[in-house]
């Protein structure tokens, strides 16, 4: 009997231990689980929600790139073997019909074969991107990014808040969006245009398509603008040294034809007082009137004789030009300075078709046009000096990629081409482009404009010692080391150059996140 | 016969015994109530740290979005109070475009290019289309279109193209194919590219602005009745300012006096307004005057300090200092401040701005 009690004693205190553990498990399991979703809710998904922007942004840097690598050299952008289509899928992006049909487009991580559905990167590819890139405007370009991309949520599929909108969840899943089970925006958008509304096919690319693993996806769109070099009638980066008292800058646009003067009357006057000057030091002495705005960098311009905005604290550098880098083969030597350019269909400077000319010095020059005055275009690069006599047929576009220095009078220059046509190209400046490689120091670079006669030409040389002597005057733009201007010269910027001039590089000019 | 030990057979617990089991049990019990307590006030501690901390990161996320998809973010001086302005992005009910397709509603938005190539502004506007067989002659204010469509809704709309002058708006309709402009053509051509743009997001650069007056005029901006309402973004403007009436097409009425003089200034009217205020203990989040309650809180949150720095830089930091509420029980549980700091990355230098 009593070893019965002490038996019932003992499982008394054992099953008090039990009920006693049990109850503390239980509330520490609720802690737990309390704690567990709210890690889940809090960390994970914010993480991947935040992951996911970084590989959307990082799949338009990636066609950024590319965009920039087109500029400088086409034939190696968008390179198939990385996995970029082109033209992107239909109607991945959708096709731009206004102003003009633009076809130029590409893709990368879209279900084209061989490439992938997707690029992943990351730790254990948690990461992924798909990427378009279509030209939405020409002349200048201007190229749309739109990027998506994607992050797996680690961890158990319901893990997360409800869409509940409430004091509570406050809709965090409506934020983030995340994709359970299925991707919804492409059950509600498709590719991205088809309507919430309509009916699902493989046009508008709606499907219930499920998802391995939960997921959040973002989109981003960037616009992409050009940088063009020229920016204003001159910029020099260590001087400038205006025309005399009777020596003018000023501008015109070239569109609408030839020069008109300083005051002409409207409609020319809106782009009579354009004609900026930038000087990258504090070395600046005016001349002569200048219509435009005047930046230096610690200067004491002021705004006698200028007639726009004057800014004393504007400092930048110049990129210097690099050598070229023909992208055709080789044209044969003509043999002398008088040549006609190669009949081809280039479109442009940078075209594959366009041709390459090489001397080691260029004098007395003359470059004709194999097809009467339509729009031919040509590469001269000279390692020497230009100098003597140059003579350029109408419809030749020319560009000269030189190494040693140009002299020249203005008599000698003989620019036949007319402002104001083909619309491709209305500037009779921007047919003769002079790009003026950047010595190497102690070496210098020297343009020497001399009288009498005038210039019709852009000169793009931030290596340059520009010098204007006389009286000669020059239409075009000049990017330059030093300008001076020793003699009532006159400087007329042709506003349209900075759209004919190739791009020095492209920007980001918008960014904007479909949240749908 | 033997007297049973009664000693013996009682097995009971002695006074001793009883009173020193009960005293332990009462320790026992006391500590595993002590404890339950404790692990409750943990639960509650937790629950409302993660809530509290689950509200801080979802307001600071939505405002990093809106900052970062922004072309315009403004402080007000007491800084309290953060408005962005977002580009109409994608197509509503109601907007131009869905009136004339109804398809286009809920689809992205193909934006337009304003300004010269160095200095080009990506405008998501509303309305904005372009034609490519626009007819016009040298000092002549007609324009011919047979596509265009023209409608008396286009008098005083900004029209550009390679032969107009700047500043050309619409100065009447003759017919859906032709329209007589503000200013003569610069010089004579067909088939040019010709933007007719709407009452949606536009830029101008020419706004006159006097410090203390309502009063702001701009020779290019071509008001009309539809801008009433709009917001307009300036250096010399005050944050959440909107266009309150128009005298002209040049000349509008804001809703609030500027706080500087400025000639030639950029201004930017119209676009999605984004508004941030913090308010006693809550955070309220608006879009176009609407609250949005998926981004405001009104529950356990302190403002302690706020430190915008938005200045218009390529880069900005916004830290956002809470002092969250904690409460069990009904007593307030007190804890030191949660810094939720957000880099956010804004374009209005990239926008060229």
């Amino acid at each position: 009997m009593n070893l019965k009690r002490r038996n019932k004693l003992k499982g008394s205190a054992l099953l008090c231990a039990m009920c006693t553990i049990t109850v503390l498990s239980i509330i520490a399991a609720n802690v737990l689980m309390n704690c567990t979703t709210r890690y889940n809710a809090s960390s994970k998904q914010i993480k991947a929600w935040k992951e996911a922007l970084y590989a959307a942004e990082g799949g338009a840097d990636v066609a950024y790139r590319e965009i920039r690598r087109y500029n400088t050299s086409p034939g190696t952008a968008f390179p198939a073997a990385n996995g970029w289509s082109s033209p992107a899928p239909s109607p991945v992006p959708t096709p731009v019909s206004s102003p003009s049909p633009i076809s130029t487009s590409w893709a990368i991580g879209y279900n084209v074969s061989p490439s992938p559905t997707a690029q992943p990167f990351g730790v254990n590819n948690s990461l992924s991107y798909k990427v378009t890139v279509d030209q939405i405007a020409q002349l200048p370009d201007v190229y749309r990014i739109r990027s998506g991309g994607t992050a797996l949520l680690q961890g158990f599929k319901r893990v997360g808040m409800d869409d509940r909108l409430d004091g509570i969840t406050k809709g965090d899943s409506l934020l983030r969006k995340i994709d359970f089970n299925y991707d919804h925006f492409k059950a509600a958008y498709g590719y991205g245009e088809a309507l919430s509304t309509a009916t699902a096919t493989s046009g508008n690319g709606k499907a219930q398509q499920s998802v391995n693993n939960a997921q959040i996806t973002r989109r981003v769109e960037l616009i992409v603008v050009p940088i063009s070099p020229i920016t204003g009638a001159i910029k020099a980066s260590t001087s400038f040294s205006g025309p005399g008292s009777a020596g003018v800058v000023d501008s015109y646009d070239s569109k609408n034809g030839a020069y008109k003067g300083s005051n002409p009357a409207a409609p020319y006057d809106a782009d009579a007082h354009d004609g900026g000057v930038s000087v990258g030091t504090s070395s600046f002495s005016q001349g002569g009137q200048i219509y435009g705005d005047v930046t230096t960098n610690g200067g004491t311009a002021s705004t006698s004789n200028i007639s726009g905005v004057v800014d004393n604290n504007v400092a930048f550098t110049l990129a210097p030009q690099p050598s070229p880098s023909p992208h055709a083969a080789t044209t044969p030597i003509p043999g002398s300075s008088s040549f006609t350019v190669l009949a081809t269909a280039a479109a442009d400077f940078d075209d594959t078709a366009c041709p390459w000319y090489f001397f080691s010095s260029f004098s007395n020059g003359v470059i004709s046009n194999p097809s009467g005055t339509a729009e031919v275009y040509c590469n001269v690069v000279v390692t020497g000096n230009i100098s003597s006599k140059l003579t350029v047929a109408q419809g030749v576009n020319v560009r000269f990629f030189m190494y040693g220095n140009f002299s020249m009078k203005g008599k000698d220059f003989d620019n036949q081409n007319v402002d104001g046509s083909p619309s491709s190209n209305p500037s009779r400046a921007g047919h003769i482009q002079l790009f003026g490689v950047s010595p190497t120091s102690p070496a210098t670079q020297s343009i020497d404009l001399n009288p009498p006669g005038n210039f019709y030409m852009t000169i793009y040389a931030p290596g340059a010692d520009i010098s204007m002597n006389g009286n000669p005057d020059l239409y075009g733009a000049a990017v330059c080391k030093s300008w001076a201007g020793n003699g009532n010269t006159g400087f007329h910027f042709d506003k349209e150059l900075s759209n004919i001039v190739k791009p020095s590089d492209y920007r980001v000019a918008s960014y904007v996140e479909d949240v749908r | 016969m033997k007297k049973p030990n009664c000693h013996k057979s009682v097995a009971a617990f002695t006074l001793v015994e009883i009173m020193v089991a009960v005293g332990i049990s009462s320790v026992l019990l006391a500590a595993i109530l002590s404890a339950s307590i404790s692990l409750q006030k943990s639960l509650n501690a937790v629950d409302n740290y993660f809530s509290t901390h689950m509200q801080q990161v979802r307001i600071i996320d939505y405002l990093a979005r809106d900052v970062k998809r922004s072309f315009s973010v403004t402080t007000s001086p007491d800084l309290k109070t953060v408005t962005c302005i977002l580009p109409n992005y994608i197509i509503q009910s109601g907007e131009p475009e869905a009136i004339a397709n109804s398809a286009t509603i809920g689809t992205r938005r193909t934006p337009s290019l304003n300004g010269d190539v160095n200095n080009q502004l990506v405008d998501y506007g509303t309305t904005t289309r372009t034609v490519i067989d626009a007819q016009v002659t040298i000092g002549s204010t007609t324009l011919i279109s047979a596509t265009a469509s023209f409608t008396t809704n286009d008098v005083t709309k900004p029209i550009t193209g390679t032969r107009l002058q700047t500043g050309t708006t619409i100065s009447s309709v003759t017919n859906s194919t032709t329209v007589v402009l503000s200013k003569t053509a610069s010089s004579t051509g067909s088939s040019m590219v010709t933007t007719i743009y709407g009452e949606g997001m536009r830029t101008v650069y020419d706004a006159v602005a006097t410090n203390a007056s309502t009063t702001l005029t701009s020779a290019t901006a071509a008001f009309t009745s539809a801008d009433v309402g709009r917001s307009v973004v300036g250096t010399a403007i005050q944050s959440l300012t909107t266009i309150s009436s128009v005298t002209n097409g040049t000349t509008v009425v804001l809703s609030k006096a500027a706080n500087a003089t400025s000639s030639a200034m950029s201004m930017t009217i119209g676009g999605t307004i984004v508004v941030y205020t913090v308010t006693g203990n809550s955070i309220t989040r608006t879009e176009n005057g609407t609250l949005t309650m998926i981004a405001s809180s009104t529950d356990q949150l302190l403002p302690q300090t706020t430190d915008w720095q938005a200045s218009n830089t390529e880069y900005t930091n916004s830290t956002v200092t809470f002092l969250p509420i904690l409460t069990s029980n009904s007593q307030t549980m007190s804890r030191t401040g949660t810094t939720v700091y957000s880099t956010a990355y804004l374009r209005n230098k990239r926008r060229g701005n």
